[in-house]
């Protein structure tokens, strides 16, 4: 995606008034003109040498198409406010809402507690800031691998295959993923979802291992494992933009 | 003998009954040297002396070594694509054309095949042990890749081996930062003399790396309170065992101290009992470093389908 990031932004009036602001981006390898939503907003790929009338004729066509999943991923309604320094604020957690505080200490540290989490944070300090993003980001990434890791031992069994490694960073859209050498991925989003989310994904994955392609056989094999696993899919379809939009506010581009 | 280094994988007692087919199962996929049009052949090789009649595995208790060999052509893409760019010229002066890519390629698989057979062949041997008691796969490795290719080895060789790489309950770098900034480590543990420090930021997080430092100075204080974490801590067991332990639980530079080599003694008749010795001791060190492990990271072990 930074590679491609040299564009310009098209402004687009839509049927209600409002204006949305689409980022167009010329890529050498684009075949045909292809509008993008993604939490950090709108975006139009056109092969190199597009005529600029073209990509507005474009987009007013799909202006409505646009404005509705826009709202959709609840960018216009609610941008979130940033993470600031000693300001408390609430955000999900294993799918339910909790507080995170702020502290002094020695050393930084995370310290979770029943409703929340609570920042300690040496002061004063320049780059707190960063830190406390790292901490979070570790501590996500703890919570999903203790979970990761208790499933795992009763799954792997059951399917006679197991995962070479697994790691956990921020992913841009998907939520998992198996790669030829049987690493799964995870995005590390999924810790502020409910751990049944978490499991859907963990179980789609490993699935994976047995049938590498989504036909009604690994289907099958998914359903043999989570009979319920239609709900969570739904889940992350509604509310996948707000975790992803939360996790970037949370950890920024900190975590790895 | 000694391990260097510990990769670790975990498996279920269902999985470790299976595992009493392993020497049928190996004596099928025993190194083969490489033929002279082989680019390489992998297999397995006898632990103890060497040979065709020498059996593949070697078991004390519960505990079975096997090693992963394997034979490598050493032909440099460097050499070939010389050689190549020497018959090119030469066609080139002798017959004053241009050589096209698909004669070109020709050329290059042609001079494979006159290369290999001269080419030298590399050994590659590593170790590895199942405890079928508890449920661990240790290889002698520190390289995740080598670590999955001889996994895959051994599944290949069993049909189907599901063990399941580390998942620690505890976050390890968060454990061990906590270890070193409050200097309160679990019962057994002291700390070594070197660690690596990193922002937990992707590609702009700082990295400290220290050797031969005193864990408790205040220079490496200031980096933790700098919001650095621990990736590699090294340390010390029972006063018994020295290792490098790394955020992903590889342990390095695992080393055994003299307490445990004196125990060894040094008045072996042969080779194959010194193996025996030196084997034993090796599984009954690590099979105490292992289970605290698992206590303090919280690694389960998987329990049957």
């Amino acid at each position: 995606m930074a590679q491609h990031l040299e564009g310009d932004w098209l402004e687009l009036a839509t049927a209600r008034g409002s204006v949305i602001r689409v980022l167009k981006t010329a890529h050498p390898r684009a075949r045909r003109l292809r509008l993008t939503v993604t939490p950090k907003g709108a975006r139009v790929t056109c092969p190199a040498g597009t005529h600029p009338a073209q990509v507005s004729a474009f987009l007013r066509s799909h202006a409505d198409w646009l404005e509705q999943k826009l709202d959709e991923l609840n960018l216009l309604a609610r941008p979130l406010p940033p993470l600031r320094l000693g300001y408390p604020c609430r955000f999900p957690l294993r799918g339910e809402e909790v507080e995170l505080d702020w502290a002094e200490g020695p050393y930084p540290k995370i310290e979770p507690w029943a409703g929340g989490l609570t920042l300690v944070i040496p002061r004063p300090h320049s780059r707190a800031l960063p830190i406390a993003r790292g901490l979070i980001a570790s501590h996500l990434e703890s919570l999903i691998r203790r979970d990761v890791s208790r499933w795992l031992a009763s799954y792997v069994p059951q399917l006679g295959l197991a995962p070479t490694s697994l790691r956990i960073r921020p992913m841009k859209s998907l939520w998992g993923s198996l790669d030829t050498r049987d690493r799964i991925n995870l995005d590390l989003s999924l810790a502020l979802a409910p751990p049944v989310a978490l499991r859907y994904v963990l179980v789609h994955e490993l699935c994976h291992l047995k049938v590498r392609n989504h036909s009604p056989r690994f289907w099958n094999q998914v359903t043999n494992l989570m009979p319920a696993w239609h709900e969570q899919r739904d889940w992350l379809r509604q509310h996948g933009a707000m975790l992803k939009a939360e996790l970037d506010r949370l950890v920024a581009d900190v975590a790895d | 003998m000694f391990f260097r280094n510990l990769t670790l994988f975990r498996f279920s007692p269902a999985v470790a009954a299976d595992l009493e087919r392993l020497d049928e199962a190996l004596a099928e996929h025993r190194l083969r040297p490489c033929g002279p049009l082989e680019m390489f052949t992998k297999g397995f090789v006898p632990p103890v002396g060497r040979g065709e009649e020498q059996p593949l595995t070697h078991s004390v208790k519960q505990c079975t070594l096997m090693t992963v060999g394997g034979e490598d052509k050493l032909l440099p893409a460097a050499v070939i694509n010389e050689e190549l760019q020497r018959k090119v010229q030469k066609i080139a002066e002798e017959e004053g054309r241009k050589v096209g890519g698909r004669e070109r390629k020709r050329l290059k698989e042609d001079l494979l095949t006159e290369l290999l057979p001269r080419a030298f062949v590399r050994n590659s041997r590593m170790s590895c042990y199942v405890d079928k008691k508890n449920g661990w796969l240790v290889l002698d490795t520190s390289s995740r890749k080598s670590a999955e290719n001889a996994l895959s080895q051994v599944r290949e060789a069993l049909g189907s081996f599901p063990a399941v790489p580390l998942a620690p309950e505890e976050g390890p770098r968060v454990l061990m930062t906590e270890w070193l900034s409050s200097g309160n480590l679990p019962a057994g543990l002291t700390l070594g003399d070197e660690c690596e420090l990193r922002d937990p930021a992707t590609a702009t997080g700082a990295i400290a790396r220290c050797r031969r430092q005193d864990l408790d100075a205040d220079e490496v204080k200031e980096h933790l309170r700098n919001g650095k974490q621990v990736f590699m801590l090294g340390l010390t067991f029972d006063d018994r065992i020295s290792f490098v332990l790394g955020e992903d639980l590889v342990i390095r530079k695992l080393k055994f101290l003299d307490v445990v080599m004196d125990e060894l003694g040094d008045s072996q008749q042969d080779a194959h009992a010194e193996m025996d010795a030196s084997f034993a001791l090796l599984t009954l060190e690590l099979e105490r470093l292992l289970g605290k492990l698992e206590e303090w990271f919280g690694l389960p072990r998987p329990a049957d389908g």
